[in-house]
């Protein structure tokens, strides 16, 4: 388990890797084809950041017919809030990010 | 084939037929997922996500599409109440053997609208956390996680 979240957290480490999860998680199942376009990043690199983030299983692909796609898999990150967050904890936590998504757009 | 909506992958260090009976058994899935699925699961039957309240009521039936112990199950999706002709979800459950462990992917296309969309994503990541919890530790998780506020 231990080993397995380091993975987890090492992946999310890196901005360009969160940015590749944003992307799939505004639109899952894209190629690769269609990720590098809308990074304006070269294949050799996204496609080594979207390594990492298998190996982590963050992200999953699949084949439809010579078309791999990629789907941002969160079982690992529910994991992460399970192990730390309470269920009591949530409404609290949620009403603070609200009140601070509030705060921010008025200034 | 449409493109799935949703692909979810987890290990559980389970075997497959124990992955395959916390799917089908409605004891052992009333245990994890709050509903019990219920279907003799041969191709073609029907099976249906009743409720565990005691009143039997089915939130979600459809069809069991393929049916090959204990690595691959397909079912339709469909809410009872909807009209004949409304549109239907699949759902694939995949169990592959990786040595101690097992990678359970999830497949859910055909997904209507955003709503149900929605409500695939949230439901399937805790259902599939509790199912690992279950199988690894022999209990499910304190409080049904789909019921976090």
């Amino acid at each position: 388990m231990s080993a397995a979240l380091d993975v987890v957290f090492k992946a999310l480490a890196d901005p360009t890797r969160r940015l590749l999860l944003d992307r799939l998680h505004e639109r899952n199942g894209q190629s690769l084809g269609e990720l590098c376009e809308r990074l304006g990043m070269r294949r050799q690199s996204v496609t080594q950041h979207l390594a990492i983030l298998e190996a982590a299983n963050l992200v999953t692909t699949i084949w439809r017919g010579r078309e791999k796609l990629h789907y941002l898999n969160p079982v690992p990150l529910h994991q992460i809030q399970e192990r730390w967050i309470d269920k009591f904890e949530r409404p609290r936590l949620r009403a603070l990010s609200a009140l601070k998504r509030k705060a921010e757009e008025e200034t | 084939m449409a493109k799935p909506t949703f692909v979810y992958v987890t290990y559980i260090k389970a075997t497959p037929e124990r992955v395959w009976r916390a799917l089908t058994d409605a004891d052992t899935t009333a245990a994890y997922w709050g509903h019990s699925n219920v279907s003799d699961w041969q191709v073609g039957s029907p099976w249906e996500h009743q409720r565990t309240d005691g009143s039997g009521t089915a939130d979600v039936t459809g069809t069991v599409v393929e049916s090959t112990p204990p690595s691959r199950l397909v079912t339709t999706w469909a809410d009872p109440e909807a009209a004949p002709d409304a549109a239907v979800s699949q759902v694939t459950f995949q169990i592959e053997a990786h040595g101690e462990l097992v990678r359970l992917t999830v497949t859910h296309e055909d997904l209507a609208d955003e709503a149900e969309r929605d409500q695939a994503a949230a439901g399937w990541s805790a259902v599939i956390s509790n199912l690992k919890t279950l199988l690894e530790t022999g209990r499910a998780l304190p409080q049904a996680p789909w019921e976090m506020p």
